[in-house]
């Protein structure tokens, strides 16, 4: 089965909320480089985690994450 | 550079280094050294060296996942260890079994093995382990061929 390729939106949210990756992952509660990870497309979150980023800018999950 | 990183680097150098002394203890001592009753001395050093960095590892283990820095491990981290341990366990299973068929291979004429073997395959699977697995940690991290 093939691998779901999920993009987002992340870096350019944290942009425009003029926040620093440590920021971010400070209020998700994971790392700077798992933030680093996610703005590159190499790491899919848990769904808590996606969550979790879509709290941060008060969007729906779906506003932040797109499969391919 | 996250905590998980930074232990992954540290491990991985304190291990290569305990492996780089085991190895010269067990060829100055050699196999009849490690063999005889008279080999106390270099079994000692062995386990000396050995043991207190596996106990270490186990410390950390607890300290990053119940202690002060806990919440500094995440998510991803947490699958690289996952993906890692069992990376490790296949090539120790295969390791061991290659060693373990090798000794086979060499001693089945004499029909016995040198006993100081087992003590080079106990300990060399703990070094072995030990180094392999942060070694893993770090080139699935730095790599980031890691799936949610």
């Amino acid at each position: 089965m093939a691998k779901a390729r999920i993009k987002n939106r992340i870096r350019e949210l944290r942009e425009a909320a003029e926040m620093t990756q440590s920021q971010l992952a400070k209020l998700c509660s994971c790392t700077r480089q798992t933030i680093i990870m996610l703005e590159q497309e190499r790491y899919v979150p848990s769904l808590s985690l996606a969550f979790g980023i879509a709290g941060v800018f008060n969007l729906r999950i779906d506003d932040v994450f797109q499969p391919e | 550079m996250s905590l998980a990183r930074k232990l992954a680097i540290i491990s991985s150098i304190a291990w290569l280094l305990i492996g780089i002394a085991s190895t010269m203890l067990i060829l100055d001592s050699g196999l009849e050294g490690l063999s005889s009753p008279s080999g106390d001395r270099a079994r000692s050093i062995l386990a000396t060296i050995i043991l207190p960095g596996y106990l270490i590892g186990f410390a950390v283990l607890w300290w990053t996942r119940n202690g002060r820095r806990a919440g500094e491990i995440d998510e991803r981290d947490k699958k690289i260890e996952r993906w890692a341990t069992e990376i490790a366990a296949i090539i120790v299973l295969l390791t061991v079994y290659v060693v373990s068929i090798g000794l086979y291979k060499a001693y089945v004429a004499r029909g016995i093995v040198p006993v100081g073997w087992l003590y080079i395959l106990a300990y060399g699977t703990i070094v072995w382990v030990s180094f392999l697995h942060p070694v893993l940690r770090l080139i699935i991290d730095v790599s980031g061929t890691i799936d949610g």
